[in-house]
């Protein structure tokens, strides 16, 4: 149960602090979250945000 | 209410209202408000003039004692966040964390010096000097509430550790929350009973200095101890105490031959056992009361590091903790052992099944927590950090961020919530959360070793063990590997995650999907 065989599409977003999360693809994108041209599975979403994400705090914080 | 001050200024604020009141104390010494404020205020300066500024990460490598509180009231002062490195850990452990929470520096006991703390960053031993009344006392540094003030290390499924980091207002949250279910004041006494590297001590240690009420070291002989742990809660008059319930269920069965004496033991000033960390042991509960009376209310308390100590609360009730011991769930009724009651305020939770939609009442869904008490992630994690705390709308709102428990939840009608396990391998033993594997990935490579699963067992008494089952490679003697094998895991693990036996298999039996069949082994024991 709740194994993580996900292999939805997925889209890599940010926020207004910089914070990544995914983003099941084809859904609308909430609400001060953007894309940052990135998709694929979760697990290749997940690589990506491990290269671009450096800074783990929120931007206001840097 | 949403605090706009950090941790040590909602201390700064007590200490000015009652500077003379006890805060803090252990076998050697008793601290005022105003002698704790100073202390740390001098340590924070010595602080900041080792470390590049504020922001650094500072390591506290220290036995129990006051010297604990006051140092991490100093590093927040000095605007920096500590990292727990208990010193009862293996030294590779410690030096793992230091390295990867890149400490600047370390603050150790004096008679530890060099010798077992870890050579990462500069060493600092608190020797008296420090804060003595010449030395000179920090400024005022400009910390805001979002800033870190702690990362705190739990057991990572991959096989090494991975640190939360958790900032101020995560916990004034977690405090303002607290005081809208709990009345707490500032007559309390409050015990620090947990090692400040589990995260429950965050709450034992704010709980008390937030309120300005006193908080009472316990020291570690006396933690082990049921008999002693109860002769301090009389002596210091405590009314506050927080406990993991398979600890509690010796508290509650200590003192209890004294009965035969003439004289009756003055009555204890308890006023609430609070636990966390594991599900409640009811027969605990009714056997204390039996004894001590019912003067003391019990409250569960659910949490997770990652979403700040507590983000469910349930208070039980007298009828269940009243009734006869083994007294069974009447059909209908909340399940005081698993009921984890409501969400604290600021919280939503959510039950979700895998496909991320929300379950109907009555069956079972994964935990999903939401709020201001969710912590600023893993340090240094990132793909962790957005794989656990996931971007959700569950009911069609704006999405938010949650965290992803692990935990499994059924909601029922009166809108509490009932624990029904964990959806992967982790389990706790003694309230410690253990990935298991981490533990097989530690010991695999264990010389003699062919291949290891580890196996959560009970023991007929109820209590939680893990079990290292062992294969050995073709034509080596299986004798001679356990006793290295044992000492491999004490060498590589802390004490609570070192599993309790070693047993030799010729061979780990798959289960027809090809996995290790667990239960198999389990019941071979």
């Amino acid at each position: 149960m709740f194994e993580d065989g996900d292999d939805r599409p997925y889209l890599v977003v940010r926020n207004h602090e910089e914070q990544y999360s995914v983003w099941p693809e084809g859904s609308a994108l909430p609400a001060g979250w953007e894309g940052v041209g990135v998709s694929g599975d979760k697990a290749v979403c997940l690589a990506h945000i491990k290269e671009i994400w450096t800074d783990l705090r929120p931007l206001s914080l840097r | 209410m949403q605090s706009e001050l950090c941790l040590h200024q909602i201390f700064a604020a007590q200490a000015a209202l009652r500077p003379d009141a006890p805060a803090l104390s252990d076998p050697d010494e008793e601290l005022t408000y105003r002698q704790l404020d100073e202390r740390a205020d001098r340590l924070a300066a010595a602080i900041l003039s080792r470390v590049p500024g504020p922001g650094a990460r500072v390591g506290l490598h220290l036995r129990r004692g006051n010297a604990v509180v006051v140092a991490i009231l100093a590093v927040l002062k000095a605007g920096c966040s500590y990292v727990p490195l208990d010193p009862s850990y293996p030294a590779d452990r410690v030096r793992f964390m230091a390295e990867d929470a890149s400490v600047d520096l370390v603050l150790t006991d004096t008679d530890h010096g060099t010798g077992s703390a870890p050579a990462v960053g500069e060493l600092l031993p608190l020797d008296a000097a420090l804060w003595a009344p010449h030395a000179p006392r920090v400024g005022e540094v400009t910390v805001t509430p979002d800033a870190p003030a702690y990362v705190i290390y739990t057991s990572g499924s991959s096989g090494t550790p991975k640190g939360v980091e958790v900032s101020h207002r995560n916990v004034t949250a977690l405090l303002a929350a607290c005081d809208r279910v709990l009345e707490l004041d500032h007559e309390d006494v409050w015990t620090l009973f947990h090692s400040y590297c589990f995260d429950f001590s965050v709450w034992e240690l704010w709980g008390a200095l937030a309120h300005g009420a006193k908080l009472v070291v316990v020291p570690a002989e006396v933690a082990r101890l049921p008999e002693s742990t109860l002769e301090l809660l009389r002596a210091e008059r405590v009314t506050v105490l927080n406990q993991v319930p398979s600890v509690f269920r010796y508290l509650s069965r200590a003192g209890t031959d004294v009965l035969d004496d003439d004289e009756s033991p003055e009555p204890l000033a308890l006023r609430y056992v609070i636990f966390g960390g594991e599900v409640v042991d009811v027969d605990a509960v009714r056997e204390w009361r039996q004894f001590h009376g019912t003067a003391t209310g019990f409250v569960n308390m659910y949490g997770i590091t990652e979403t700040t100590v507590f983000s469910t609360y349930r208070h039980l009730l007298a009828a269940e903790m009243d009734a006869p011991v083994g007294s069974p769930v009447r059909p209908g009724d909340p399940d005081p052992a698993l009921n984890i009651g409501l969400p604290l305020e600021g919280f939503e939770l959510a039950l979700l099944a895998e496909d991320g939609s929300p379950t109907p009442l009555g069956e079972i869904g994964e935990i999903h927590l939401a709020g201001p008490q969710l912590a600023i992630g893993y340090l240094d994690r990132p793909e962790l950090t957005a794989e656990r705390y996931p971007l959700l709308a569950p009911a069609g709102g704006t999405p938010r961020r949650y965290y992803r428990s692990g935990d499994l939840g059924v909601a029922r009608a009166d809108g509490s919530i009932e624990y029904a396990g964990r959806a992967d391998d982790q389990v706790k033993v003694n309230g410690y959360r253990i990935e298991i594997g981490e533990v097989e990935s530690a010991l695999r490579s264990a010389p003699g070793v062919a291949d290891l699963v580890v196996v959560p067992t009970t023991s007929r008494i109820g209590e939680r063990q893990l079990v290292a089952f062992y294969t050995v490679p073709d034509g080596i003697a299986a004798d001679g590997v356990a006793e290295p094998l044992a000492a491999h895991a004490r060498a590589a693990l802390p004490v609570f995650m070192v599993p309790g036996r070693f047993v030799h298999v010729p061979a780990l039996p798959l289960s027809p999907s090809g996995k290790t069949d667990k239960r198999a082994l389990a019941a071979q024991l």
